[in-house]
Protein backbone atom coordinates (compact mmCIF):
# COMPACT_ATOMS: atom_id res chain seq x y z
CA UNK A 1 0.00 0.00 0.00
CA UNK A 2 1.68 3.69 -1.32
CA UNK A 3 1.46 5.48 2.53
CA UNK A 4 -0.25 8.97 0.33
CA UNK A 5 -2.76 9.48 2.61
CA UNK A 6 -2.59 12.14 4.98
CA UNK A 7 1.06 12.61 4.22
CA UNK A 8 1.96 16.06 3.11
CA UNK A 9 0.93 16.06 -1.02
CA UNK A 10 3.03 19.64 -1.08
CA UNK A 11 -0.17 21.17 -2.10
CA UNK A 12 0.13 24.47 -3.55
CA UNK A 13 1.08 27.23 -1.52
CA UNK A 14 -2.03 29.86 -0.29
CA UNK A 15 -2.38 32.69 1.71
CA UNK A 16 -6.04 31.86 2.98
CA UNK A 17 -7.32 29.15 5.33
CA UNK A 18 -7.50 25.84 3.02
CA UNK A 19 -11.45 25.38 3.91
CA UNK A 20 -11.66 28.85 1.68
CA UNK A 21 -9.00 28.11 -0.81
CA UNK A 22 -10.67 24.64 -1.82
CA UNK A 23 -13.73 26.17 -2.53
CA UNK A 24 -11.81 28.77 -4.86
CA UNK A 25 -10.77 26.70 -8.78
CA UNK A 26 -7.68 27.54 -9.53
CA UNK A 27 -6.26 26.27 -6.44
CA UNK A 28 -8.61 23.11 -6.15
CA UNK A 29 -7.49 22.61 -9.77
CA UNK A 30 -4.06 22.93 -8.63
CA UNK A 31 -4.01 20.84 -5.72
CA UNK A 32 -6.12 18.28 -7.93
CA UNK A 33 -2.91 17.64 -10.14
CA UNK A 34 -0.64 17.84 -7.24
CA UNK A 35 -2.11 14.96 -5.89
CA UNK A 36 -2.76 12.86 -8.97
CA UNK A 37 1.70 13.87 -9.92
CA UNK A 38 2.26 12.29 -6.55
CA UNK A 39 0.07 9.50 -6.62
CA UNK A 40 1.89 8.90 -9.95
CA UNK A 41 5.34 8.93 -8.52
CA UNK A 42 4.37 6.74 -5.69
CA UNK A 43 2.91 4.36 -7.69
CA UNK A 44 4.25 4.63 -11.25
CA UNK A 45 0.14 4.88 -11.97
CA UNK A 46 -0.65 7.36 -15.28
CA UNK A 47 -3.64 9.58 -15.47
CA UNK A 48 -5.20 11.77 -17.53
CA UNK A 49 -7.60 14.55 -16.07
CA UNK A 50 -10.51 15.88 -17.91
CA UNK A 51 -10.59 19.62 -16.65
CA UNK A 52 -14.59 19.90 -17.71
CA UNK A 53 -15.31 16.73 -15.37
CA UNK A 54 -13.42 18.43 -12.85
CA UNK A 55 -14.63 21.90 -13.00
CA UNK A 56 -17.88 20.25 -13.21
CA UNK A 57 -17.38 17.97 -9.90
CA UNK A 58 -16.35 20.94 -8.23
CA UNK A 59 -19.23 23.24 -8.90
CA UNK A 60 -22.11 20.18 -8.17
CA UNK A 61 -19.71 20.08 -4.58
CA UNK A 62 -19.94 23.89 -3.98
CA UNK A 63 -24.04 23.69 -4.61
CA UNK A 64 -24.01 20.50 -2.51
CA UNK A 65 -22.17 22.26 0.44
CA UNK A 66 -24.08 25.61 0.33
CA UNK A 67 -27.50 23.58 0.05
CA UNK A 68 -26.36 21.07 3.25
CA UNK A 69 -24.59 23.80 5.30
CA UNK A 70 -26.52 23.63 8.76
CA UNK A 71 -24.33 27.54 9.37
CA UNK A 72 -24.51 26.01 13.18
CA UNK A 73 -21.00 26.54 14.96
CA UNK A 74 -21.85 23.22 16.98
CA UNK A 75 -22.76 21.00 13.88
CA UNK A 76 -18.97 22.72 11.82
CA UNK A 77 -16.37 20.24 12.91
CA UNK A 78 -18.88 17.28 11.35
CA UNK A 79 -20.22 18.72 8.68
CA UNK A 80 -16.16 19.45 7.46
CA UNK A 81 -16.39 15.04 7.55
CA UNK A 82 -19.18 15.41 5.47
CA UNK A 83 -18.31 18.36 3.00
CA UNK A 84 -15.55 16.34 2.39
CA UNK A 85 -17.02 13.38 1.66
CA UNK A 86 -19.58 14.97 -0.86
CA UNK A 87 -16.05 16.35 -2.89
CA UNK A 88 -15.15 12.68 -3.02
CA UNK A 89 -19.04 12.11 -4.27
CA UNK A 90 -18.77 14.60 -7.11
CA UNK A 91 -15.88 13.54 -8.13
CA UNK A 92 -16.55 10.10 -8.63
CA UNK A 93 -19.68 11.15 -9.93
CA UNK A 94 -18.19 13.07 -12.72
CA UNK A 95 -15.19 10.12 -13.00
CA UNK A 96 -12.59 13.28 -14.10
CA UNK A 97 -9.36 10.77 -14.47
CA UNK A 98 -8.44 8.29 -17.02
CA UNK A 99 -6.08 5.80 -16.18
CA UNK A 100 -3.50 6.25 -19.40
CA UNK A 101 -0.17 4.00 -17.91
CA UNK A 102 0.37 0.96 -15.00
CA UNK A 103 3.15 -0.12 -14.36
CA UNK A 104 4.28 -3.89 -15.35
CA UNK A 105 4.36 -5.40 -11.78
CA UNK A 106 1.14 -4.16 -10.33
CA UNK A 107 -0.98 -5.95 -7.78
CA UNK A 108 -4.16 -5.99 -7.95
CA UNK A 109 -4.13 -6.68 -4.47
CA UNK A 110 -3.71 -2.92 -3.63
CA UNK A 111 -6.06 -0.86 -3.61
CA UNK A 112 -4.08 1.62 -5.81
CA UNK A 113 -3.87 -0.49 -8.55
CA UNK A 114 -7.08 -2.53 -7.58
CA UNK A 115 -9.30 1.19 -8.16
CA UNK A 116 -7.07 3.54 -9.49
CA UNK A 117 -9.40 6.76 -10.19
CA UNK A 118 -10.97 6.02 -7.00
CA UNK A 119 -7.90 5.71 -4.91
CA UNK A 120 -6.37 8.97 -6.30
CA UNK A 121 -9.69 10.84 -5.71
CA UNK A 122 -9.62 9.90 -2.11
CA UNK A 123 -5.99 10.18 -1.22
CA UNK A 124 -6.92 14.05 -3.00
CA UNK A 125 -10.37 14.51 -0.68
CA UNK A 126 -8.45 13.10 2.59
CA UNK A 127 -5.68 15.64 2.61
CA UNK A 128 -7.80 18.18 1.90
CA UNK A 129 -9.52 17.61 4.73
CA UNK A 130 -6.76 16.96 6.85
CA UNK A 131 -5.35 19.83 6.05
CA UNK A 132 -8.59 22.26 6.85
CA UNK A 133 -9.19 20.15 9.52
CA UNK A 134 -5.85 20.85 11.15
CA UNK A 135 -6.24 24.03 10.50
CA UNK A 136 -9.41 24.80 12.02
CA UNK A 137 -9.10 22.47 15.01
CA UNK A 138 -6.33 21.75 15.90
CA UNK A 139 -6.25 18.36 15.79
CA UNK A 140 -5.03 15.79 13.10
CA UNK A 141 -7.14 13.64 11.10
CA UNK A 142 -6.44 9.90 11.40
CA UNK A 143 -6.49 7.48 8.56
CA UNK A 144 -9.36 4.65 9.36
CA UNK A 145 -8.17 1.12 9.60
CA UNK A 146 -9.93 0.40 6.86
CA UNK A 147 -8.11 2.33 4.13
CA UNK A 148 -5.56 -0.40 3.84
CA UNK A 149 -8.02 -3.24 3.35
CA UNK A 150 -8.60 -4.49 -0.11
CA UNK A 151 -12.19 -6.24 0.45
CA UNK A 152 -13.27 -2.64 1.68
CA UNK A 153 -12.41 -0.89 -1.75
CA UNK A 154 -14.00 -3.94 -3.33
CA UNK A 155 -17.07 -2.55 -1.53
CA UNK A 156 -16.82 0.58 -1.71
CA UNK A 157 -16.18 0.73 -5.61
CA UNK A 158 -19.24 -1.55 -6.20
CA UNK A 159 -21.01 0.58 -3.94
CA UNK A 160 -20.22 3.93 -5.42
CA UNK A 161 -21.20 2.50 -8.91
CA UNK A 162 -24.45 1.48 -7.39
CA UNK A 163 -25.08 4.90 -5.58
CA UNK A 164 -22.89 7.49 -5.37
CA UNK A 165 -23.79 8.33 -1.87
CA UNK A 166 -22.05 5.25 -0.68
CA UNK A 167 -18.75 7.79 -1.72
CA UNK A 168 -19.88 9.64 1.63
CA UNK A 169 -19.38 6.70 3.99
CA UNK A 170 -16.72 5.62 2.90
CA UNK A 171 -14.80 8.80 2.70
CA UNK A 172 -15.89 8.76 6.38
CA UNK A 173 -14.66 5.12 7.33
CA UNK A 174 -11.24 5.96 5.89
CA UNK A 175 -11.18 9.39 7.87
CA UNK A 176 -11.58 7.33 11.21
CA UNK A 177 -15.19 8.93 11.23
CA UNK A 178 -18.39 7.32 11.71
CA UNK A 179 -20.24 6.79 8.98
CA UNK A 180 -23.80 6.99 8.27
CA UNK A 181 -24.48 3.58 6.22
CA UNK A 182 -28.45 4.17 6.00
CA UNK A 183 -28.72 8.13 4.87
CA UNK A 184 -25.05 8.73 3.49
CA UNK A 185 -25.84 11.44 1.53
CA UNK A 186 -27.66 13.20 4.42
CA UNK A 187 -26.01 15.82 7.04
CA UNK A 188 -27.96 15.33 10.30
CA UNK A 189 -27.62 17.38 13.33
CA UNK A 190 -28.18 16.53 16.17
CA UNK A 191 -27.48 13.07 15.02
CA UNK A 192 -30.00 10.59 15.34
CA UNK A 193 -32.74 13.68 14.44
CA UNK A 194 -33.52 11.91 11.08
CA UNK A 195 -36.13 9.83 10.32
CA UNK A 196 -36.77 8.07 6.95
CA UNK A 197 -38.03 4.90 5.28
CA UNK A 198 -35.80 1.79 5.76
CA UNK A 199 -32.65 2.34 4.18
CA UNK A 200 -30.44 -0.23 2.04
CA UNK A 201 -27.68 -1.49 3.03
CA UNK A 202 -24.07 -1.52 1.33
CA UNK A 203 -23.58 -4.23 -0.92
CA UNK A 204 -20.16 -5.10 0.31
CA UNK B 1 -7.46 35.01 -33.10
CA UNK B 2 -7.51 38.79 -33.45
CA UNK B 3 -4.79 39.92 -31.06
CA UNK B 4 -2.73 42.49 -31.94
CA UNK B 5 -1.88 44.53 -29.07
CA UNK B 6 -0.09 43.39 -25.35
CA UNK B 7 -1.62 45.20 -22.40
CA UNK B 8 1.13 46.78 -20.44
CA UNK B 9 1.22 44.13 -18.26
CA UNK B 10 -0.15 41.01 -20.49
CA UNK B 11 -0.59 37.33 -19.39
CA UNK B 12 1.63 34.48 -19.08
CA UNK B 13 1.57 32.90 -22.30
CA UNK B 14 0.12 36.05 -24.43
CA UNK B 15 1.25 37.89 -27.18
CA UNK B 16 4.42 35.98 -27.98
CA UNK B 17 4.76 36.89 -31.49
CA UNK B 18 6.07 40.57 -30.79
CA UNK B 19 8.59 41.35 -27.98
CA UNK B 20 7.75 44.01 -25.56
CA UNK B 21 10.43 45.79 -25.93
CA UNK B 22 9.93 46.38 -29.64
CA UNK B 23 6.20 47.35 -28.34
CA UNK B 24 5.42 50.86 -28.26
CA UNK B 25 5.53 52.56 -24.75
CA UNK B 26 3.62 55.89 -23.27
CA UNK B 27 0.43 57.62 -23.40
CA UNK B 28 -1.59 56.32 -26.40
CA UNK B 29 -1.98 58.38 -29.26
CA UNK B 30 -5.36 60.11 -30.13
CA UNK B 31 -7.57 57.84 -32.44
CA UNK B 32 -5.43 55.49 -32.09
CA UNK B 33 -7.67 52.67 -30.67
CA UNK B 34 -9.78 53.39 -34.13
CA UNK B 35 -6.59 53.03 -35.90
CA UNK B 36 -5.96 49.93 -34.31
CA UNK B 37 -9.43 48.38 -34.58
CA UNK B 38 -9.21 48.94 -38.40
CA UNK B 39 -5.74 46.94 -38.72
CA UNK B 40 -7.27 43.97 -36.46
CA UNK B 41 -9.65 43.99 -38.91
CA UNK B 42 -7.00 44.01 -41.99
CA UNK B 43 -5.57 41.12 -40.02
CA UNK B 44 -8.64 39.25 -39.79
CA UNK B 45 -9.77 39.15 -43.13
CA UNK B 46 -5.99 38.49 -44.76
CA UNK B 47 -6.36 35.47 -41.99
CA UNK B 48 -10.19 34.51 -42.98
CA UNK B 49 -8.64 34.30 -46.18
CA UNK B 50 -5.44 32.27 -45.63
CA UNK B 51 -7.59 29.76 -44.74
CA UNK B 52 -10.23 30.09 -47.18
CA UNK B 53 -7.71 29.83 -50.26
CA UNK B 54 -5.93 26.53 -48.09
CA UNK B 55 -9.27 24.91 -48.33
CA UNK B 56 -9.40 25.12 -51.59
CA UNK B 57 -6.05 24.39 -52.29
CA UNK B 58 -6.76 21.20 -50.90
CA UNK B 59 -9.49 20.65 -52.99
CA UNK B 60 -7.44 21.33 -56.14
CA UNK B 61 -4.17 19.77 -58.05
CA UNK B 62 -0.16 21.27 -58.31
CA UNK B 63 -1.17 24.22 -60.34
CA UNK B 64 -4.26 25.25 -58.04
CA UNK B 65 -2.09 24.85 -55.24
CA UNK B 66 0.79 27.10 -56.50
CA UNK B 67 -1.57 30.00 -56.57
CA UNK B 68 -2.97 29.14 -53.60
CA UNK B 69 0.66 29.57 -51.78
CA UNK B 70 1.13 33.01 -53.76
CA UNK B 71 -2.36 33.88 -52.00
CA UNK B 72 -1.60 32.72 -48.69
CA UNK B 73 1.77 34.16 -48.97
CA UNK B 74 0.47 37.79 -49.78
CA UNK B 75 -1.95 37.11 -47.23
CA UNK B 76 0.09 36.32 -44.41
CA UNK B 77 2.53 39.41 -45.23
CA UNK B 78 -0.70 41.55 -44.81
CA UNK B 79 -1.44 40.06 -41.68
CA UNK B 80 2.57 40.39 -40.31
CA UNK B 81 2.06 43.85 -41.20
CA UNK B 82 -1.07 44.68 -39.71
CA UNK B 83 -0.10 43.19 -36.50
CA UNK B 84 3.33 44.99 -36.77
CA UNK B 85 2.34 48.89 -36.91
CA UNK B 86 -0.47 47.82 -34.32
CA UNK B 87 2.02 46.30 -32.52
CA UNK B 88 5.16 49.53 -33.13
CA UNK B 89 3.29 52.53 -34.03
CA UNK B 90 0.32 52.30 -32.00
CA UNK B 91 0.48 50.16 -29.35
CA UNK B 92 -2.59 48.28 -27.45
CA UNK B 93 -3.60 51.03 -24.86
CA UNK B 94 -2.89 50.82 -20.87
CA UNK B 95 -5.12 47.24 -19.72
CA UNK B 96 -3.58 46.41 -16.06
CA UNK B 97 -4.88 43.22 -15.48
CA UNK B 98 -5.40 43.93 -11.88
CA UNK B 99 -8.68 46.32 -12.54
CA UNK B 100 -11.75 44.80 -10.45
CA UNK B 101 -15.39 45.43 -12.54
CA UNK B 102 -16.79 46.28 -9.71
CA UNK B 103 -14.30 48.76 -8.72
CA UNK B 104 -14.62 50.55 -11.98
CA UNK B 105 -16.27 54.04 -12.43
CA UNK B 106 -17.64 55.07 -15.44
CA UNK B 107 -15.35 57.32 -17.66
CA UNK B 108 -13.61 57.17 -20.71
CA UNK B 109 -10.49 56.17 -19.25
CA UNK B 110 -11.69 53.23 -17.01
CA UNK B 111 -14.00 52.04 -20.40
CA UNK B 112 -10.24 52.26 -22.21
CA UNK B 113 -8.86 50.13 -19.69
CA UNK B 114 -11.52 47.45 -19.34
CA UNK B 115 -12.28 47.36 -23.52
CA UNK B 116 -8.30 46.65 -23.48
CA UNK B 117 -8.27 44.12 -20.83
CA UNK B 118 -11.10 42.76 -21.99
CA UNK B 119 -9.88 42.57 -25.84
CA UNK B 120 -7.01 40.30 -24.53
CA UNK B 121 -8.74 38.18 -22.00
CA UNK B 122 -11.57 37.53 -24.52
CA UNK B 123 -8.78 36.07 -26.80
CA UNK B 124 -7.40 34.17 -24.24
CA UNK B 125 -10.82 32.87 -24.00
CA UNK B 126 -12.24 32.46 -27.20
CA UNK B 127 -8.46 30.30 -27.62
CA UNK B 128 -9.62 28.13 -25.26
CA UNK B 129 -12.80 27.42 -26.32
CA UNK B 130 -11.51 26.28 -29.59
CA UNK B 131 -12.21 29.04 -31.75
CA UNK B 132 -9.60 29.56 -34.46
CA UNK B 133 -10.78 33.30 -35.69
CA UNK B 134 -13.12 35.65 -34.16
CA UNK B 135 -12.94 39.75 -34.55
CA UNK B 136 -13.53 40.95 -31.05
CA UNK B 137 -13.62 44.90 -31.13
CA UNK B 138 -12.06 47.02 -28.88
CA UNK B 139 -14.35 50.18 -29.77
CA UNK B 140 -17.66 48.01 -29.21
CA UNK B 141 -16.33 47.00 -25.91
CA UNK B 142 -15.81 50.58 -24.37
CA UNK B 143 -19.28 51.73 -25.94
CA UNK B 144 -21.13 49.08 -24.35
CA UNK B 145 -19.23 49.87 -21.04
CA UNK B 146 -20.00 53.33 -21.21
CA UNK B 147 -23.84 52.72 -22.30
CA UNK B 148 -24.15 50.29 -18.88
CA UNK B 149 -22.90 53.03 -16.60
CA UNK B 150 -22.71 52.45 -13.20
CA UNK B 151 -25.83 52.84 -11.54
CA UNK B 152 -26.81 49.62 -9.35
CA UNK B 153 -23.40 47.90 -8.66
CA UNK B 154 -24.97 44.14 -7.97
CA UNK B 155 -26.61 44.49 -11.69
CA UNK B 156 -24.50 46.01 -13.55
CA UNK B 157 -22.09 43.19 -14.31
CA UNK B 158 -25.70 41.17 -16.10
CA UNK B 159 -26.14 44.43 -17.59
CA UNK B 160 -22.56 44.24 -19.04
CA UNK B 161 -23.11 40.93 -19.70
CA UNK B 162 -26.32 41.83 -22.04
CA UNK B 163 -24.72 44.82 -23.65
CA UNK B 164 -21.69 42.87 -24.77
CA UNK B 165 -23.88 40.04 -26.62
CA UNK B 166 -26.05 43.09 -27.86
CA UNK B 167 -23.26 45.58 -29.09
CA UNK B 168 -21.62 42.09 -31.18
CA UNK B 169 -18.33 42.82 -29.59
CA UNK B 170 -17.64 39.41 -31.24
CA UNK B 171 -18.33 39.03 -34.31
CA UNK B 172 -17.21 36.71 -37.14
CA UNK B 173 -16.28 33.54 -34.84
CA UNK B 174 -15.50 30.76 -36.66
CA UNK B 175 -14.82 27.00 -34.41
CA UNK B 176 -11.94 24.95 -34.81
CA UNK B 177 -13.41 22.13 -36.73
CA UNK B 178 -12.72 19.48 -33.24
CA UNK B 179 -14.46 21.91 -30.94
CA UNK B 180 -17.73 21.10 -29.10
CA UNK B 181 -19.43 24.09 -29.32
CA UNK B 182 -20.85 26.34 -31.82
CA UNK B 183 -19.72 30.38 -32.16
CA UNK B 184 -23.46 31.33 -30.33
CA UNK B 185 -22.29 29.47 -27.76
CA UNK B 186 -18.86 29.99 -27.61
CA UNK B 187 -19.69 33.78 -27.54
CA UNK B 188 -22.01 33.63 -24.46
CA UNK B 189 -19.13 31.45 -22.73
CA UNK B 190 -16.60 33.78 -23.76
CA UNK B 191 -18.40 37.06 -22.24
CA UNK B 192 -19.81 34.72 -19.11
CA UNK B 193 -15.92 33.70 -18.39
CA UNK B 194 -15.10 38.09 -18.52
CA UNK B 195 -17.37 39.38 -16.39
CA UNK B 196 -17.26 36.19 -14.00
CA UNK B 197 -12.82 36.87 -14.00
CA UNK B 198 -13.47 40.34 -13.64
CA UNK B 199 -15.41 40.18 -10.67
CA UNK B 200 -13.50 37.71 -9.06
CA UNK B 201 -10.95 38.17 -6.25
CA UNK B 202 -7.93 39.48 -7.97
CA UNK B 203 -5.32 39.22 -5.33
CA UNK B 204 -5.25 35.96 -5.11
CA UNK B 205 -2.77 33.88 -6.86
CA UNK B 206 -2.17 34.14 -10.64
CA UNK B 207 -4.70 36.42 -13.13
CA UNK B 208 -4.22 34.02 -15.85
CA UNK B 209 -5.24 31.17 -13.91
CA UNK B 210 -8.29 32.67 -12.44
CA UNK B 211 -9.21 32.98 -16.14
CA UNK B 212 -8.88 29.88 -16.90
CA UNK B 213 -10.62 28.42 -13.58
CA UNK B 214 -13.59 31.42 -14.46
CA UNK B 215 -14.16 29.72 -18.00
CA UNK B 216 -14.16 26.26 -16.70
CA UNK B 217 -16.55 27.52 -14.18
CA UNK B 218 -18.67 29.05 -17.54
CA UNK B 219 -18.33 25.87 -18.90
CA UNK B 220 -19.65 24.10 -16.14
CA UNK B 221 -22.92 26.37 -15.99
CA UNK B 222 -23.43 25.92 -19.81
CA UNK B 223 -26.72 24.95 -19.84
CA UNK B 224 -27.86 27.07 -16.93
CA UNK B 225 -26.11 29.98 -19.77
CA UNK B 226 -27.95 29.03 -22.87
CA UNK B 227 -31.49 28.81 -20.51
CA UNK B 228 -30.75 31.78 -19.48
CA UNK B 229 -30.64 33.44 -22.52
CA UNK B 230 -30.40 37.60 -22.53
CA UNK B 231 -32.15 37.58 -18.37
CA UNK B 232 -30.38 39.48 -16.55
CA UNK B 233 -31.85 38.17 -13.65
CA UNK B 234 -30.47 35.00 -14.39
CA UNK B 235 -26.44 36.26 -15.52
CA UNK B 236 -26.66 37.99 -12.41
CA UNK B 237 -27.54 35.39 -10.04
CA UNK B 238 -24.73 32.99 -11.57
CA UNK B 239 -22.22 35.56 -11.36
CA UNK B 240 -22.71 36.26 -7.85
CA UNK B 241 -22.83 32.72 -6.85
CA UNK B 242 -19.61 31.93 -8.38
CA UNK B 243 -17.62 35.58 -8.35
CA UNK B 244 -15.31 34.09 -4.94
CA UNK B 245 -15.08 30.47 -6.15
CA UNK B 246 -13.14 31.13 -9.45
Amino acid sequence: MSDLAFRDLEMPATQEPVRVAARRLRWFRAAFRSAVDRVSAETGLRFEIDEGKLAAGFVRWLRAVERANPHNRGARHAFFDHAAGMMLRELLRQSPLTVTGKPGMADKERPEYFWPEGYCCTVFCLNVYALAVRQEFGNSAALGDAFGDLRTWWSFRENAHHDSAYAIAFFKLFAGVEPNWDFPDIFRWPKGELEGPIPVRPLG
Amino acid sequence: MELAGAPCRPADGEETMTPMSRRRQGPELPGAVVLREALRSIRHVAREGRDVVAEAASHGGVPVAQVANFAISGAERMAGVAEDVVGLLIGSGAAPLDLSLSEMPTDEASAACFAAAAYTALGHVLRGLGARHALVSELRLRAAFLRVGGENASTRPARLFVALREAEVIADVRMEPAADLSADEAVRLALFTLLLWMLSDRDVGDASEALDAAQMIGLALRTELAEAGHDETAVAKLLQEFRHHV
